[in-house]
């Protein structure tokens, strides 16, 4: 299946090619993860993933929702404070925001999400800047 | 239940609506049905993500169509599917003995062969659905005496650049329900009917081995013109 990303965003913005490229390579981790839990004998049946990979500075988190929908977070390893309560609950808002963005008739499945289509990309948009912590 | 009405009475409206607009020359006659199924298609395509959001992951297919004939028939036509059929090579069977959208329509024969077009959307939703599962299938539904005791078939598809597909049956012999003309909206509420539990595959008789897609029509009514 196709695998290109249908929203990205980063901050600061600067480097923001690391961050995908970053992204792009822990899809492998995720189907491998997925793949993975077809087989296990243990019943794996969550949609977060948890930590893929810690890299030396930043820790990246995976979420696959049943319908295929892969959301990859990258976190800054200095963010100690940020835990996997935390995560978990953000990688929820993500899919919230996600379903109501399918929901929308007005969006077309497979089209990037855009911000400048109000109502449709931008509350996906402001959800997300919501959630990310301001770097200092 | 006056939620149930509201879909019921928006549907039929749907279908009249296109097949008037055909009539004034705004969409050709035979892609009324085609239409019908792809709106069908984009709402469940949303629905599933709605539906799926909570749930745990899916082990394999038959975990997929058990959700769709259990939790997705319920949550959208207040009932779930009372058989399901397989034969483990792609094809399932889905089995409505009392399909929501048909019980106004008739209790035998009559208005037969306006089935298939009340239910090409849902054919659609049934597809849109798998397909934002990951799942690429031909739906098709046959309707052999009203209210829709209508089998649904799923005919599920590989890649096609693999070039192998599976094709599915369903196979529905469904028993006569006469009682149903005299009976207000609802009638399950006034004759508490023994509720059919979903069959597991295994205990069913299997289909035959899987028919070519062009043996597909021998279906009373075809879901696509």
């Amino acid at each position: 299946g196709a695998n290109y990303p249908l929203y990205i965003r980063s901050t600061p913005t600067e480097n923001e090619l690391k961050f995908h490229y970053m992204v792009h390579t822990s899809l492998d981790v995720v189907d491998e993860k997925i793949s993975a839990m077809g087989k296990a004998l243990v019943d794996q049946r969550e949609l977060y993933l948890g930590l893929l990979y810690p890299t030396e500075d930043y820790k990246v988190y995976g979420y696959v929702t049943n319908s295929k929908v892969k959301f990859v977070m990258v976190v800054d390893s200095s963010n100690t404070a940020l835990r996997d309560n935390e995560i978990r609950s953000m990688f929820r808002k993500l899919h919230n925001s996600y379903t109501d963005v399918m929901c929308n008739p007005f969006y077309n499945p497979g089209d990037r999400i855009q911000s400048r289509f109000v109502c449709l990309g931008r509350a996906f948009d402001n959800m997300v800047t919501s959630m990310m912590i301001p770097v200092c | 239940m006056a939620d149930e009405a509201l879909f019921l009475l928006l549907h039929n409206e749907m279908v009249s609506g296109v097949y008037k607009s055909a009539e004034q020359g705004e969409v050709e006659n035979g892609r009324c049905i085609t239409k019908l199924e792809n709106m069908g298609f984009r709402v469940g395509q949303g629905l599933i993500e709605r539906f799926t959001k909570d749930t745990a992951r899916f082990k394999d297919e038959l975990d997929i169509m058990k959700f769709i004939c259990k939790d997705f028939w319920t949550t959208v036509f207040k009932k779930q599917i009372d058989n399901l059929r397989t034969n483990h090579q792609g094809i399932y069977v889905l089995q409505d003995n009392k399909f929501r959208l048909l019980t106004q329509m008739s209790a035998g024969k009559q208005y037969l062969e306006h089935a298939s077009k009340y239910l090409a959307f849902t054919c659609g939703l049934i597809r849109g659905g798998l397909s934002n599962l990951g799942i690429k299938s031909i739906v098709t539904a046959e309707v052999s005496s009203m209210p829709a005791c209508s089998g649904v078939h799923v005919q599920n598809m590989q890649d096609c650049c693999t070039g192998t597909y599976k094709a599915m049956w369903f196979a529905a012999s469904i028993p006569h329900h006469l009682y149903l003309a005299f009976l207000p909206c609802y009638p399950s509420q006034l004759l508490p009917l023994p509720c059919p539990s979903l069959i597991p595959p295994q205990q069913t008789p299997v289909c035959d081995a899987p028919l070519p897609v062009s043996m597909c029509s021998h279906c009373s009514t075809s879901a696509y013109e």
